[in-house]
């Protein structure tokens, strides 16, 4: 794919190479023609007038006409009754002289010894009698002159079209830039758009149509940022809104699980379901709550220096986790923020324990300005077409079991805290079986 | 058991609330807006508070009930409203819950909060129980300044019995947050900033430059030294 | 594209090969000019030196013709002639002509006369032959 520069540069430089062509080209041909007319017009010329003004003598003697018709540059030669008289060297073609001989005065150029020769020939008529005296005359001149002239000519022509195709190509160049450079701002912004800056906006310069596609992306942008915070506070809404109704379910939840072994038949059940499910939508809220918090980037980090092995056997303590997972945890302090941490832990390990099979192990380790912290299994895995989309919201792995424990968001939510951080969470598997998800937070150390 | 004032706006959260709490053998008394709540204010050991009230809102009832005497108050907040939080903790509130609350939980903390005012400490301190002008008394649970007692709300009492318990020594915000508040390893350790704020104010002549509550920088507080 | 390229190649072919001044074919012009031929040159005599006369001719003269009228005697004043009238060339071969009169009998001037006028040929005449006749001006 050529990109544009090269493609204006190309359409320039043809542009200019056939106009100087044309131009230069006619110009050099028509000016090389007329020289070349205007050389033979006066060789001829002077010929005929010494041939007019000279009186024949037959049988040509000596010098005579020959001295008559040679000069410095010019030689001459007499053909008369078979003989030759004068320079034997003339190039005269039998073309020529069967020209010549029809009456008229004829020329030839003539190319030999590296120069081209103008070979001029005519059969003077007997002024009396009106016929051919059957003599013939002949000149030969060189036309290195004019040929050097036309050359220089050529060499001109030449020239200026190469200064023309430099003087495109620069504009050329120049044009591009000034084209180009809006596209690639544009194309930045369009690309930095797609990875979710919505406040992504391009300067509009000028008033032509990149200016106008500018300030349609501008405008696009600007609809796409309030559609998408219109949506996502329409999420924070409803969840907010469901809080109220959850609020009251909630507060007697407990009562209904206490009186469920009382409650006869299937009323008992019901009521377990029914707290059991109240739960479930209450996480479902609070998830969903803490999303849009992420997504209006409204979630606040509250930094506290951990101990992270302390912190992390709090959360599997208070889950009673302890007993199932493996720990490796030295003592290392970093800057985290403690209630974040333990949702990213919670949900890693939970998943483990779920979905993993045993054992699942933690570790924790400190490197230059991260400290790692790896929850792993030994299951089965994450298939290779949803490991790129583990940390989807929404998105669970098994679509055949329906319904897992948990909203659907927990990974999503502990990629987020992770970045919050400016960490990272990464999923992998195992060379030898099992998942690996592996959190790095910056320990705001270099050593 | 205990006489709690429920004030809460959303009909259906009163209710639930109130049905599970008198199910636990507390006495629930339940009203609709800050005004309503006010006005039965005496016949209560310990408020529930709604901060989103129609009318007069969360913080003003708050510090009303602050302005007339020191009855623990429990916040009810939606787990958003950070900034709430703080300002309901400044207001004088001893401790906050996220709706939607088990009754369970909401219910621990009622008892947490009011066992705060009436565990008495009654063993005999070495040192004895005056700190330079502020007299503290474990068994009485009563604190006096220059002879003028201070009224604490049971949590500012609490935090101050906690700290002067091991006069000298750094307390982390997690271990005063766990002694005081019993919360757990994730408890709010804006509770505590909050109540040391307004301990400085009750009992330090300068609060900008406090002499008994001291901060100790990245580790928590200190009693001291004087 | 395909059409400008090709364009471009037939230029580039076109520009490099009609450079400089090429041969060519014969060109051809107006009708011969027409010419007078020069004139004979007969030498008569003035003053004991020979002095052409000059007589305008519309042909090439053969030998004879030229003696005939050198013989004819000159038309301008002044001049006189020692070739005699009656010399009567008859024929001429190569540089060789055969005349009726005696050419042994021929002044030096005239075989002079003879000498410079027809160049250097020879008589023959009467069984007398004399030449190749020089020409001395003076």
């Amino acid at each position: 794919m050529r990109s544009l520069r090269t493609r204006l540069l190309l359409a320039f430089a043809l542009l200019t190479t056939v106009t100087a062509a044309a131009v230069a080209g006619g110009m050099y041909v028509n000016a090389r023609d007329v020289i070349v007319q205007q050389t033979q017009d006066a060789a001829v010329r002077t010929m005929t007038d010494r041939v007019s003004t000279a009186r024949l003598q037959l049988p040509p003697s000596g010098d005579g006409l020959i001295g008559v018709l040679s000069d410095r540059d010019t030689s001459a030669k007499i053909v008369y009754n078979g003989q030759s008289f004068g320079d034997q060297n003339l190039r005269v073609s039998p073309e020529l002289r069967a020209e010549v001989r029809t009456g008229r005065v004829a020329w030839q150029r003539v190319s030999g010894g590296g120069s081209i020769w103008l070979v001029v020939g005519m059969a003077p008529v007997n002024r009396a009698t009106n016929r051919p005296y059957g003599v013939e005359l002949y000149t030969q001149r060189r036309m290195d002159n004019e040929d050097q002239r036309v050359n220089q000519l050529a060499t001109i022509a030449w020239g200026l079209g190469a200064a023309s195709l430099v003087l495109a190509m620069t504009l050329a160049w120049l044009a591009a830039r000034g084209v180009l450079r809006p596209v690639r701002d544009l194309d930045m912004a369009a690309h930095r758009l797609g990875l979710g800056d919505l406040t992504t906006r391009v300067p509009v310069r000028g008033t032509d149509e990149l200016a106008g596609v500018a300030r349609t992306f501008n405008v696009t942008a600007s609809a796409l940022e309030h559609q998408v915070g219109e949506l996502r506070r329409f999420v924070a809404d409803v969840s907010h809104e469901l809080r109220t109704p959850l609020a009251a379910m909630t507060a007697v939840a407990d009562i209904l699980d206490e009186e469920a072994p009382n409650l006869p038949g299937d009323a008992g059940q019901a009521a377990r379901l029914v707290s059991q499910e109240t739960r479930n939508l209450t996480r479902l809220v609070d998830d969903l709550m803490e999303i849009s918090r992420f997504d209006s980037g409204t979630a606040g980090l509250a930094l506290d220096a951990v101990d992270l092995a302390a912190a992390i056997t709090a959360t599997l303590h208070t889950r009673g986790w302890l007993d199932m997972v493996e720990t490796r945890l030295p003592p290392i302090v970093a800057p985290v923020d403690r209630r974040r941490l333990d949702v990213i832990v919670a949900n890693l390990v939970g998943n483990a324990l779920r979905h993993g099979a045993a054992p699942v192990s933690v570790t924790l380790d400190a490197f230059p300005g991260w400290v790692v912290i790896t929850v792993s299994d030994n299951g089965k895995g994450l298939p290779a077409e949803v490991l790129p989309h583990v940390f989807d919201r929404f998105y669970k792995a098994d679509t055949a079991r329906s319904r897992s424990e948990g909203s659907g968001l927990g990974l999503a939510i502990a990629w987020e805290n992770a970045h919050l951080h400016h960490g990272t969470l990464v999923a992998a598997n195992r060379p030898d079986g099992g998942a690996v998800f592996t959190l790095r937070l910056p320990s705001g150390t270099t050593s | 058991m205990s006489r709690v004032l429920l004030i809460e706006d959303d009909e259906a959260v009163r209710d639930g609330l109130q049905l599970a709490l008198t199910r636990q053998g507390h006495t629930v008394h339940a009203a609709g807006t800050g005004e309503q709540g006010l006005g039965r204010l005496p016949e209560a050991d310990v408020v529930v508070l709604d901060l989103m009230l129609p009318g007069m809102d969360g913080f003003e009832v708050c510090r009303r009930i602050r302005a007339e005497g020191d009855l623990p108050i429990i916040m009810l907040t939606a787990r958003d409203d950070d900034m709430d939080v703080v300002a309901g903790l400044e207001a004088g509130a001893d401790d906050y819950v996220v709706k939607p609350v088990r009754a369970r939980v909401l219910e621990a903390r009622i008892r947490a909060v009011l066992r705060r005012g009436t565990t008495t400490d009654a063993r005999p301190r070495p040192e004895g129980d005056d700190y330079r002008g502020l007299t503290i008394d474990r068994a009485g649970l009563v604190v006096s300044k220059n002879g003028r007692t201070i009224g604490l709300t049971p949590t500012e009492l609490r935090l101050l019995l906690e700290l002067s318990s091991s006069p000298g020594r750094v307390l982390s915000r997690q271990q005063l947050l766990e002694a005081v508040w019993e919360h757990g390893y994730l408890g709010d350790s804006r509770l505590v900033d909050a109540c040391v704020q307004r301990l400085r104010a009750k009992i330090e002549d300068d609060p900008a430059g406090p002499l008994y509550i001291q901060t100790v920088r990245g580790f928590g507080y200190r009693f001291g030294p004087l | 594209m395909r059409i400008l390229r090709s364009l471009m190649v037939v230029l580039a072919v076109s520009m490099t090969a009609a450079c400089g001044i090429q041969a060519s074919g014969v060109i051809s012009g107006v009708q011969a000019p027409r010419v007078d031929l020069s004139p004979v040159r007969l030498f008569f005599v003035a003053n004991r030196k020979l002095i052409a006369e000059e007589r305008p001719t519309d042909h090439t003269l053969s030998l004879l013709e030229t003696l005939a009228l050198l013989a004819g005697g000159p038309a301008e004043p002044g001049l006189t002639t020692e070739v005699p009238a009656d010399i009567g060339p008859s024929a001429e071969s190569g540089t060789e002509i055969t005349v009726s009169a005696d050419v042994s009998k021929l002044s030096t001037v005239a075989r002079s006369q003879i000498g410079c006028t027809l160049g250097p040929v020879v008589l023959t005449g009467q069984g007398q032959r004399v030449g190749p006749l020089e020409c001395r001006l003076g």
